[in-house]
């Protein structure tokens, strides 16, 4: 059989096939056609920037929803536990207990005088709140016993030792003892 | 129609002309059912894949550039819709490995009015066959051929001649043993 052959029956046998009629389901596709006056690059050209709007879209809003999660789970600032401090002054073989409660770095929050025992029974005298050696009156040979108590031990120190600070820059070391005691976690 | 008088019709197409289609689907039918065929050696198959081409000609006939060649536009349109769906149920079907049919597609045409054809599917790679499709029943010339399938004129020629060759042997032995 010669190649001639081969090519003339393939090309009636494939004429002689029955060829499916999908005219009717093609046409029911919407036409894509151009607007009036456009142009095929043009058509193009507007595809590409509304692809490229749509993305940077989903970008944007991938980017928000990530921000908006960091910034959701930031652990809040860290609260400075509340520091109770009690300073007994020992004047004269009077004691006088001063109850403070310092909140933040060293605001005094609230102030009791009492002699130790009124405190226990409710009778403490309530002090506006100031600097501390402003209702703390020192006097030569007094004895003046800090005990500091926080959630947070290294915040107890602290708080204890600006207690001290703060009476010895107010009344120089006129005192005749000091202790200073500590609880905290 | 010719190269030119097609590209004419895909300019109406492009401006909305429905005539312009139904002339468009009635010059290349047949030799576009002719090449899916060839890819994908199934009727039914092939009968979706034609649906879609010509679904998508209308689809992105907006992309289509005046001066282009059509023919190649619509045929590549085809081919890789062909490709992708191919691809797609070997993903999702098994494959008998035993079994040529499952492999390949079963080619439901009677085999017995059809020999030539017949042997063409079970000889030929699917790049002979695409190429000798659309140089046999599509009346593609070699150049044109080329410039649809995106290959080289000596590459599609020395292809076709070998294929023809390889199919003469191929008719030639099945002559044998039927004798």
């Amino acid at each position: 059989m010669k190649i001639k052959d081969i090519e003339k029956i393939l090309k009636s046998e494939r004429e002689a096939e029955n060829i499916p009629d999908v005219y009717a389901s093609a046409k029911k596709a919407p036409l894509n056609k151009l607007l009036s006056g456009e142009t095929p690059a043009r058509a193009f050209q507007k595809q590409v920037v509304m692809r490229l709007l749509v993305t940077a879209l989903i970008l944007f809003a991938v980017a928000a929803v990530c921000i908006g999660a960091m910034w959701l789970s930031k652990p809040a600032s860290p609260t400075i536990p509340d520091c109770n401090v009690e300073v007994k002054v020992i004047s004269g073989g009077v004691p006088t207990v001063y109850s403070i409660v310092v909140k933040n770095e060293f605001d005094i929050a609230s102030v009791l005088k009492s002699d130790g025992k009124d405190a226990q029974e409710g009778n403490a005298e309530v002090i506006a709140p100031c600097d501390i050696e402003d209702f703390i009156v020192l006097k030569d040979g007094d004895e003046v016993f800090i005990m500091s108590k926080s959630a947070d031990f290294d915040r107890a120190l602290r708080v204890a030792n600006r207690v001290l600070a703060d009476l010895r820059y107010a009344y120089g070391d006129i005192f005749s003892a000091f202790e200073i005691g500590v609880e905290g976690e | 129609m010719t190269k030119q008088e097609l590209d004419r019709k895909m300019l109406l197409l492009q401006q909305g002309d429905e005539q312009a289609f139904e002339d468009i689907y009635n010059d290349t039918r047949r030799g576009l059912f002719a090449f899916i065929l060839s890819i994908c050696r199934n009727y039914h198959t092939a009968e979706d894949m034609m649906q879609t081409a010509y679904i998508r000609l209308r689809t992105s006939i907006a992309s289509y550039k005046a001066g282009g060649n059509a023919y190649a536009w619509l045929y590549t349109i085809a081919k890789n819709a062909t490709l992708t769906e191919m691809k797609r149920s070997k993903r999702e079907t098994p494959v008998d490995m035993e079994d040529p049919a499952s492999q390949y597609g079963s080619y439901t045409m009677n085999e017995v009015g059809s020999p030539v054809t017949a042997a063409m599917n079970r000889a030929l790679s699917e790049n002979e066959r695409q190429i000798v499709t659309l140089h046999i029943v599509s009346g593609f010339k070699h150049r044109e051929i080329a410039e649809i399938l995106q290959k080289p004129l000596g590459t599609v020629l020395w292809t076709y001649n070998n294929a023809l060759a390889k199919l003469k042997r191929a008719i030639e032995k099945e002559r044998e043993y039927e004798d």
